[in-house]
């Protein structure tokens, strides 16, 4: 008896779903029909979050028609989550683009590549020639690939000579990147995604992980459900689906969570939770100013007295000493952040005072415990923090500043070392700016939608409406090719090869299964082809593959903290990706930095280490630092005339500015519109029902929108999505940015709201 | 339309009856609870039902299901156009 092909599919799709929980049908439950030989498999990477699940993408016919969850990617074992399992219906979106086009009179009309990046390059060497290389600039994203953001680095930085390089990771990963280094010298965790496995307690902080990062928060309620005296602590001013397995949260009002830290180390130290002698061998304390003893630190706490941290906060005193006692209790600890922390005014100074915790308590480098800041975007980690995409960077965690880094860089580009400026070019918030006041005259987006993204949005489409743009996108039109004078078509996921680099320091491989729609071309090479156009040939010729790109930034990581010399793509090809460092082919990759097995601390001389398990490499002696920062609320708290503190974040259905999850009509169902959620006792109040329309204002803008009572705000607070152009909630955030890492404060502003 | 194998995480003290009530459903096919705490089942939508907003309706509307977890889609029919219901 024959089987029909949906049989065949669900006995596939079951068998799958099995897998992917270490687990096999037996005879009876589901016949083993296993082999798809019409199907062709080929191991990816999620295009989507951070969290960098392993995909498997099925090519019938050159058509990619099914996705699977990779079982053997030690991230995601095989599960994936809705936007996840979305992805090959991107590729075939409506609103690709799929020719250059040139705006003539107004309109755009479709042109040869040829035309397109003969005018780029001509428009950029008028710009440059008159105006100097800082009239140019680049912004770029943390979803590009590295290599992609590799040649923009070199284009920009090395060629053109500006360091006005910068990419939209510095709206999302900026303060984490400040907080690594400030406190351990060196960026990105020392732990991974193995420690939840492992951790006996969780922090999670400023994140709503089980709708931005779903397959983290599995891992983690997976882990929970199997051991019932794990406990997970939430700290965010919003009740989100992460509630269903929390053992305590606290509502701090937005942006006032820092005094709760400090009372947390302070209820550490005096109940005896504190690790005194990994304090005595490890740690050295600081101020803003200067160095402090283990005794000015305590000092500095006794403000904190959970009855401050309580005035100040809004979370019951009896919280805040349950979950002091919670981190201190628990054997090992990890805490989880991402942009409820990062993107704060002090968002650099949250970072530390998290990590405090994981010091004073010696709650870090054992399994277990780690201080991890969670990646929004796929490839920030590597391609834009690691690949130096940033303005003030160079190519494995070097920067613009140091001689010796700018020389190592110019080497290997083959370009003079004098085209590499030793001043920082200006930051985002500073080069849109800079694009109003028309000092920035032309610039060359790749991969993002800054017109929507970034904060204040509004203020900002002057220069984008009067400078020279170009935008290099897979999707058209957004918010952002509007303003656009050139726009050409990039390839998009599984269209091109590439590293992607996520959260647990893993850079993993993406292979080219389709060729790309229409006429689009692989960003790394129109940065390639419009570098030899604007006179760079010797420079750029020689890149004839993403592989020669991929083995001329490796070999710059050789011998630095992220070594990936090691990560050929003749291993990445084969393997579920590699943690860093890595700096031989024979080499396994590193669980944990800091520690015994991470090649760096096993190659420091016993007289350096003094017998130590532990040492912060990057910073000296040693020793990592706990921060006595003072703690500072919001840059623009509520008041009588604007009450309600505004938060914006993402569902787990959608992903940024919708270019790519707007095109799927299933996602687009499922959550088709925005709304602000507000608490039902302020609704009641002002007289608003569910469903109304109401207008959410703020100092910079306002939003006709549909209201949602629901109890997940806190009481004085809203809380807005942020993804549709239509209800653009960046033209109500404010741009006031941390003066450390340049990060906006998305996360709060001061508004009212009323009906319409 | 769509095919796909789903690993479903629910409460423990609850797996039996989410089990129970997705046996209800049409569009589920159930494959047993694994490990105390997974359920695995396929769903089949028809041309006119989104999977992802099937889906979300049934963990809103089932208080025990903590997270439904994809590993398998199919749309080959979208995609490429062909009936699945041929013999193979
Ligand atoms: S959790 Fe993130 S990486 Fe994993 S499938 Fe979902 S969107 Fe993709």
């Amino acid at each position: 008896m024959g089987v029909t092909r949906r049989e065949f599919i669900k006995t596939t799709a079951a068998a799958a779903a099995a897998a992917s929980i270490g687990t096999t049908l037996l005879p009876g439950g589901v016949k083993p029909l296993f082999a798809e030989n019409d199907m062709e498999w080929h191991k990816s990477v999620c295009r989507f979050c951070g969290v960098g699940c392993g995909v498997l993408i099925g090519v019938k016919n050159g058509k990619v028609a099914a996705i699977r969850g990779d079982k053997f990617n030690t991230i995601n074992k095989g599960h994936l989550c809705v936007k996840g399992f979305y992805l090959h219906k991107i590729i075939y979106a409506k609103t690709r683009l799929t020719h250059p086009m040139i705006k003539k009179n107004g309109k755009f009309e479709k042109v040869s590549w040829d035309e397109a990046l003969n005018f780029v390059a001509k428009k950029f060497n008028e710009i440059r020639k008159a105006h100097g290389p800082d009239a140019l600039a680049f912004y770029g994203s943390g979803q590009a690939e590295t290599e992609e953001t590799y040649m923009a680095n070199k284009l920009f930085k090395g060629c053109i000579g500006t360091n006005n390089m910068e990419g939209n990771p510095r709206l999302c990963m900026a303060s984490a990147v400040g907080g690594y280094l400030t406190s351990f010298g060196l960026d990105e965790p020392a732990g991974t995604y193995e420690d939840i496995e492992q951790a006996e307690m969780f922090m999670l902080i400023g994140t709503n992980t089980a709708e931005a990062h779903p397959i983290v928060f599995e891992r983690i309620v997976r882990h929970k459900m199997k051991n019932p005296n794990v406990k997970i602590l939430i700290i965010d001013p919003r009740k989100t689906p992460t509630d269903q397995v929390a053992d305590l949260h606290l509502f701090p009002k937005p942006g006032w969570d820092l005094a709760i830290l400090h009372a947390m180390a302070r209820i550490i130290i005096k109940e005896g939770y504190a690790d005194e002698q990994f304090i005595k061998d490890n740690v050295v304390f600081k101020d803003n100013k200067k160095n402090l003893t283990y005794e000015q630190y305590k000092q500095f706490l006794e403000k904190f007295t959970p009855e401050y941290a309580s005035k100040v906060s809004g979370v019951p005193v009896e919280d805040i000493v349950k979950a002091a006692r919670m981190f201190g209790q628990a054997k090992t600890a990890m805490s989880m952040w991402t942009m409820g922390i990062n993107q704060r005014t002090r968002g650099v100074w949250a970072n530390n005072l998290i990590t405090n915790l994981h010091l004073l308590t010696g709650k870090i480098g054992k399994p277990g415990c780690d201080s991890f800041s969670l990646t929004g975007q796929p490839n920030a980690c590597g391609g834009v923090r690691e690949g130096g995409g940033l303005c003030h960077l160079l190519p494995a965690h070097r920067v613009v500043k140091n001689p010796k880094h700018r020389e190592e860089v110019a080497k290997v580009w083959g370009v003079p070392v004098s085209n590499i400026q030793p001043k920082p070019g200006k930051h985002t918030v500073a080069m849109f700016e800079a694009l109003n006041k028309g000092e920035i005259k032309g610039i060359y987006i790749m991969c993002t939608n800054p017109a929507q993204s970034l904060p204040n949005a509004s203020k900002y489409w002057k220069g984008l409406k009067e400078q020279f743009v170009v935008v290099a996108e897979s999707f058209f039109p957004t918010a952002t090719t509007k303003f656009a004078d050139v726009v050409l078509p990039a390839a998009f996921w599984a269209e091109k090869e590439g590293v992607y680099g996520c959260t647990e320091r893993r850079s993993q491989y993406m292979p080219k299964v389709l060729e790309p729609m229409g006429e689009a071309r692989w960003d790394a090479f129109i940065l390639r082809d419009l570098g030899i156009r604007m006179g760079f040939k010797k420079e750029f010729e020689k890149y004839k593959t993403a592989e020669d790109i991929w083995n001329e930034y490796i070999s710059l990581t050789k011998g630095r903290d992220l070594d990936l010399s090691g990560a050929t793509y003749r291993r990445l090809k084969k393997e579920r990706g590699l943690r860093w460092p890595v700096p031989s082919e024979d080499h396994p990759g590193t669980y944990k930095r800091y520690v015994k097995g991470d090649p760096i601390f096993d190659e420091l001389s016993e007289e350096k280490k003094k017998g130590r398990w532990i040492y912060f490499y990057g910073k000296p002696e040693g020793k990592a630092v706990v921060w006595a920062r003072p703690d500072k609320g919001p840059e623009e708290p509520t008041d009588e005339e604007f009450p309600f503190a505004l938060s914006t974040g993402r569902v787990l259905e959608h992903w940024h500015t919708l270019t790519m999850t707007g095109t799927v009509p299933e996602l687009n169902r499922a959550v088709p519109k925005a709304y602000v959620e507000i608490n039902p006792e302020d609704a009641k109040a002002l007289g608003i029902a569910n469903k109304d329309q109401v207008i959410v204002e703020t100092r910079r803008g306002q939003l006709k929108i549909e209201a949602r009572v629901i109890n997940r705000p806190k009481k004085g607070t809203l809380f807005i999505p942020w993804h549709w152009e239509e209800w653009m909630a960046n033209i109500l955030t404010i741009d006031a940015f941390d003066p450390g890492s340049k990060e906006p404060e998305y996360k709060v502003c001061a508004a009212r709201i009323r009906k319409a | 339309m769509a095919i796909a194998g789903v690993a479903i995480l629910a409460k423990k003290e609850e797996i039996q009856n989410v089990y129970q009530r997705l046996e209800q459903i049409p569009e589920i096919t159930t494959y047993g609870i694994h490990q105390e705490q997974y359920i695995v089942a396929v769903v089949e939508t028809s041309p006119q039902q989104d999977l992802e907003k099937f889906l979300k309706k049934i963990q809103d509307n089932d208080p025990g299901i903590l997270g439904i977890f994809p590993a398998y889609a199919n749309f080959e029919d979208e995609v490429l156009g062909e009936s699945l219901d041929e013999l193979v």
